[in-house]
């Protein structure tokens, strides 16, 4: 079948959307304003966005792409970084190799397209007009939204401006560097799509103002901006988890898409976004499919062999670049490049910490005894099957033995960082690693559930045990919260972390928990414009007075850090006591909303300056306007 | 409708086209450059007055912060003559400790007649500071087109401020 026929065919069993434009924005974006969110996501990913290394793991990955580029699989030389054992390569049979394959090829073509304008035009200009075109997409995409062309025709003068502007102060960008940008734009263009996704979601559930208002919430209230032009896999883990909880909840509602017109095809593709991303991390991964399938199949309505083999095909294909990728390096279809060379640590980026419990449990493979030798074979299959879901299990309980034997760590990584070493940085002297409430203070409206689960009354036969669509997503994003949580508890805190990064599913995880409470969602609903204002004004007039009292205050990075996380508690505090309150009538929904539109405004102000000040990365920014901008301040 | 197109359709068509003019197919259009070399050490600087700080502290992190941040007030300098781009540089020893801290000010026309010279700040870890007062000195130095000198010296004391 040509490409031409099944664009045919498309067309003849979709005669409600008749060409492919409108197919391919309703299958990414939902609707005009998912597309909406995706512009301005990317706009604002690109005025963040340094053209550097914030993290030495991610030498390794610009390493592997500039060898895969060349087509070899093994890293042959470092073209990035002070060599080739940076974290996270590994050596096997004497090559070192590179890890994050799912990313690294996704990011081939884009290598190709900028070696590609860098012959035609220069990078600079071409990345910078790239981002005025999103841009003037963006305006004219909220044209659609207002009456009059007024938005249209000053929107239009801006961009040209801005762009103007960038041309202006534009210095040339080093061409030689271009796997390090394809990189970074894979991962911005993938993070990119978590607000998009979670939009989706929540208009489904809800309502499309209340989606919209959920991705603000997240792209401005948790460090999602900050982490989607670093080559890592936090970006993308973000991504994975909300696609997962999108396909769950359109595989238990009646189909009505343009090209999936059966709900079990969601059921499937949920799976299949789980196994493509063990492509990029297999151990998280696998705690997302453990995740998935525990919540998914004691409650979905058809659990029929025929199901269960479709889903199980499936996932096995969606495994196939994992495993073959495996098989050419390690000989194993199981054994990922990061596993390699250390057996039995299942996770971590870092030596610290990993060889704990997780070693023992692996140790004890190969023991099948002698009266069992006829069945060796496949008892060594089933072991090594096993294994990763044993290393898994061990994980989590010392993940729960540390929330019993150091509960001064589990409060140090989760609610205040301070002047604790594991916050430090790695010459011990700074305290840049913020806990996860200093990072995004409005998870704390997760306190809403308290009173939400007082009341609640547990059903009182479990007979039926199907799920609506909502419940089923709820279900999946405690099961996800608690499994990641675990997964990470008996390494932190930990340096080189910034914002908890190890954490970063909780992000999303944790917006959609408590946007899904009566009380926050009826006072977001209600007060929607009120929000708004509030982030705007956090921001604007809030980020000024925060800037004043760096300036006048702060002698280093870690004394800035440590202020923005005594704000982001400070504003924490009373949105936490709003949450257990649990009320969203009248004047109490218009303070949670003010609450609730401070705590996003806080952590965005911490995002700006983090990447304009305390992470300029010398000053590295892509836009010519923003590393200005970087020049003429300076704090400290 | 017509109107709006044709506005979107001309912008795009100037970003797309000021961006092919950075490119080798037009070749004698710079548009991004790098900045210039600038000679620097060059050129002339006297100073006529010179305020050197009284008071330097180490403090134990603000906002709960871990360490200790060297916290040393910046230099006043005025100038009775500057030309070119000469180098103002700030230095601070800390014998006790084994520790010497500068920085180098490059200054050109937006200088004006005085100038704040500061010192990047810096930490020290909790075992590092052992006592409650060290001694050190400050050196302003210049470096000009007729070469290196030092402008003023001065011991301070230096209080630990818990």
């Amino acid at each position: 079948m040509t490409a031409t026929e099944f664009v045919g065919r498309l067309r003849q069993r979709t005669p409600a959307l008749s060409n492919t434009r409108e197919t391919v924005y309703s299958v990414l974006f939902g609707d005009r304003l998912g597309l909406a969110v995706f512009l301005a996501t990317v706009v604002l990913f690109g005025l963040l966005w340094r053209t550097a290394f914030l993290i030495t793991d991610s030498y390794t990955l610009a390493n592997g792409l500039y060898s895969l580029s060349n087509g070899q699989l093994a890293m042959t030389e470092a073209a990035y970084g002070p060599g080739l054992d940076t974290p996270g390569a590994n050596r096997y049979g004497g090559q070192w190799y590179a890890r994050n394959y799912g990313v690294v090829v996704l990011s081939l073509p884009a290598v190709f397209v900028l070696d590609l304008f860098t012959a035609v035009v220069e990078l600079r200009i071409a990345l910078v007009a790239l981002w005025s075109l999103a841009l003037l997409a963006l305006v004219v995409q909220c044209s659609h939204y207002t009456d009059g062309d007024w938005v249209l025709y000053g929107g239009t003068v801006a961009v040209l401006g801005l762009f103007g502007l960038n041309v202006t102060l534009a210095q040339p960008l080093d061409a030689g560097r271009t796997h390090l940008y394809a990189l970074q734009l894979t991962h911005l263009l993938i993070a990119a799509f978590t607000p998009v996704v979670f939009y989706r979601l929540l208009s489904r559930m809800h309502t499309r103002r209340l989606g919209l208002l959920s991705a603000v919430v997240l792209t401005a209230g948790t460090p999602l901006a900050f982490w989607a032009t670093v080559p890592k896999r936090h970006a993308v883990t973000g991504t994975v988890v909300v696609c997962i909880a999108y396909c769950l909840y359109r595989s238990r509602e009646p189909a009505d898409g343009a090209v999936i017109t059966q709900r079990q095809t969601f059921r499937a593709l949920g799976y299949a976004t789980v196994g493509l991303y063990a492509w990029v991390h297999a151990p998280e991964a696998l705690l997302l499919c453990v995740a998935l399938a525990l919540v998914d199949i004691p409650t979905a309505p058809d659990n029929s062999p025929r199901t269960l083999a479709r889903i199980g095909i499936v996932f096995a294909l969606s495994l196939l670049p994992f495993i073959i990728t495996n098989i050419a390096i390690s000989g194993s279809p199981v054994k990922p490049p990061r596993v390699v060379s250390r057996v039995g640590s299942l996770s971590g980026n870092t030596a610290s910490g990993a060889s704990g419990s997780g070693g023992s449990v692996g140790g004890g493979s190969g023991g099948s005894g002698g009266l069992l030798t006829p069945l060796a074979p496949l008892l060594g299959i089933l072991e090594s099957g096993m294994r990763p879901l044993l290393l898994l299990g061990g994980e989590l309980v010392s993940g729960l033995k540390t929330l019993q034997q150091q509960p001064d760590d589990v409060y140090h990584a989760f609610v205040r960082s301070g002047s604790a070493s594991g916050a430090l940085d790695n010459t011990g002297e700074e305290s840049v690693n913020l806990s996860l409430l200093e990072s995004a203070p409005v998870l704390v409206a997760m306190l809403g559930a308290l009173p939400v689960v007082r009341r609640l009354r547990l059903p009182s036969s479990m007979a039926d045990r199907t799920l609506s669509a909502d419940r089923v997503v709820d279900a999946f994003a405690i099961t996800a919260f608690v499994g990641v949580v675990l997964l990470y508890n008996s390494r932190l805190p930990l340096h080189a972390q910034v914002t908890a990064r190890y954490l970063f599913p909780l992000y999303p995880l944790g917006v959609y928990l408590f946007v899904r409470l009566p009380a926050v969602r009826g006072s977001l609903a209600d007060h929607w414009d009120v929000f708004l204002w509030t982030v705007a004004g956090t921001v604007l007039i809030g980020g000024q007075v925060t800037v004043v009292f760096v300036a006048l205050t702060v002698n280093g990075i870690g004394e800035a850090f440590q202020l923005h996380a005594l704000l982001a508690l400070g504003i924490a505090i009373p949105l936490g006591i709003w949450a257990l309150c649990g009320r969203s009538e009248d004047r109490a929904g218009q303070a949670g909303t003010v609450l609730l539109g401070a705590a996003t405004g806080v952590a965005t102000v911490f995002l700006l300056l983090t990447t304009v000040e305390y992470y300029a990365l010398g000053d590295a920014h892509l836009l010519p306007m923003m590393r200005a901008l970087g020049e003429l301040l300076a704090l400290y | 409708m017509e109107r709006t197109r044709a506005v979107v359709t001309s912008v795009i068509a100037i970003i797309l086209g000021v961006t092919l003019l950075s490119g080798p197919l037009v070749p004698g259009v710079t548009l991004a450059s790098e900045p210039d070399p600038v000679a620097l050490e060059s050129g002339n600087v006297t100073v006529s007055a010179i305020e050197m700080p009284e008071k330097v502290t180490i403090e134990k992190g603000s906002y709960g912060a871990a360490s200790y941040y060297l916290n040393v007030p910046p230099v006043r300098v005025h100038f009775a003559n500057r030309t070119g781009r000469p180098t103002l540089v700030y230095e601070l020893t800390i014998e006790e400790l084994g520790y010497t801290r500068t920085t180098n000010h490059f200054l050109d026309d937006s200088a004006g007649d005085t100038y704040d010279l500061t010192l990047a700040s810096d930490t020290f870890t909790d075992g590092e500071i052992e006592r409650e007062q060290y001694n050190g000195t400050v050196t302003v130095s210049k470096r000009d087109g007729a070469g290196h000198g030092v402008v003023a010296t001065r011991n301070v004391t230096i209080s630990v401020v818990e």
